[in-house]
């Protein structure tokens, strides 16, 4: 898509939304469905996370 | 803008991927490897370069954020005291770029070459490499003390600016109630935004080491902060930079598309890292951002191929 082609198109301020809703709607909506599938598939901490939580203080 | 063929379509989902793991990884936003990749490897002009990259930077960021906030718990607090010290850095940044800009050009080693383009080049260099030691030697350090003693030493509010009593003193979430002097954290946020303004950085790799080592919060306090730093500085940048058509939101999709896939599996593999290992990966990070970066300045003046 050209940006100017765009620009000639929409509104700027139409433009500039989407340029922050669309990144932000599809970071968001990536997370919500990979803690969906983590809930569907619930799992055993792993031996390095068993040994995170033990000696690892920071 | 390069013509999009199947090959740099695929090429560019792939340094989204890389770009995104990175970043979920060591809580930096990746601007400082993305931009100039998106230049060398396409020939995407270094403006909408820069504002691609921020807006895409907002996907990975906002998918990093949730997971850390998911896993521990960000200081808002922190956060909120170093933003408005970063908002006034970027802002005397950018402005210190434009003047550079007005500077004109050098002559040197026979090749011409625009100050703006010069100084921040050098600055990225210096920065990446003094950070890149610092982390190196001490998660080096770190990691010969867990080997003798089993377990690593405690780096929570020991930062530099926890033995400094200069009033007025906060008590942060990240640093677990040690008292920290508040008037060097705005100073230091100051600069932060500076080097982000000047040297298009989203900070996070500036951020981060200053947090653990000056600061004194824990490694996973640092990442945390930084991420949600780095989100509210790319919607600001992606506004300043879409305003001035400089973003391309082709080339934002394809990033997102893997970014975020490599920004979650990233989040999820630093959990299962000790902090120590996270800053050892993240000084070889940084070497290797500073041979990129070198190597780039030997082409431009054509010493190598």
């Amino acid at each position: 898509m050209n940006t100017m082609t765009v620009l000639a198109e929409v509104p700027l301020w139409l433009y500039v939304t989407a340029c922050v809703v669309l990144p932000l709607a599809w970071g968001v909506a990536t997370e919500l469905f990979f803690r969906w599938i983590g809930r569907r598939r619930p799992r055993r901490p792993s031996e390095s996370e068993l040994d995170l939580l033990i000696d690892d203080p920071d | 803008m390069p013509e999009l063929t199947l090959i740099v379509i695929l090429g560019i989902i792939l340094l989204g991927g890389v770009i995104g793991f990175l970043s979920g990884l060591f809580g930096v936003g990746g601007g400082f490897l993305l931009t100039p990749m998106l230049n060398i490897t396409f020939g995407i002009p270094m403006p909408v370069a820069i504002g691609s990259g921020l807006c895409q930077m907002i996907g990975t960021a906002s998918t990093a954020v949730m997971r850390h906030w998911k896993n521990t718990a960000i200081d808002v607090k922190l956060v909120g005291i170093m933003l408005g010290g970063t908002l006034v850095g970027v802002e005397l940044g950018a402005e210190i770029l434009e003047e550079l800009k007005h500077a004109g050009v050098v002559t040197l080693l026979g090749e011409h070459v625009a100050w703006a383009w010069l100084i921040p080049m050098c600055t990225y260099i210096v920065l990446l490499l003094l950070i890149g030691i610092t982390t190196f030697r001490e998660s080096l350090g770190t990691h010969r003390n867990a080997r003798i003693t089993g377990t690593p030493q405690r780096r929570v509010g020991r930062g530099l600016l926890n033995r400094w009593h200069l009033p007025p003193m906060i008590r942060l979430a990240a640093t677990e109630g040690t008292p920290t002097t508040l008037i060097p954290v705005i100073l230091l946020s100051i600069v932060i935004g500076a080097m982000s303004g000047f040297l298009g950085l989203g900070g996070g790799v500036v951020i981060v080491p200053i947090l653990i080592y000056w600061v004194g919060t824990s490694t996973r306090a640092a990442v945390g902060a930084s991420l949600l730093i780095i989100l509210i500085n790319a919607v600001i940048g992606t506004v300043a930079h879409a305003l001035r058509d400089n973003v391309s939101l082709t080339l934002v999709c394809l990033l997102l598309v893997s970014s975020t896939l490599g920004a979650s599996l990233g989040a999820t593999l630093h959990h299962r890292l000790k902090s120590h290992q996270v800053r050892l990966y993240l000084s070889i990070l940084l070497f290797v951002s500073v041979v990129v970066i070198l190597a780039k300045m030997l082409h431009r003046f054509g010493l190598i191929g």
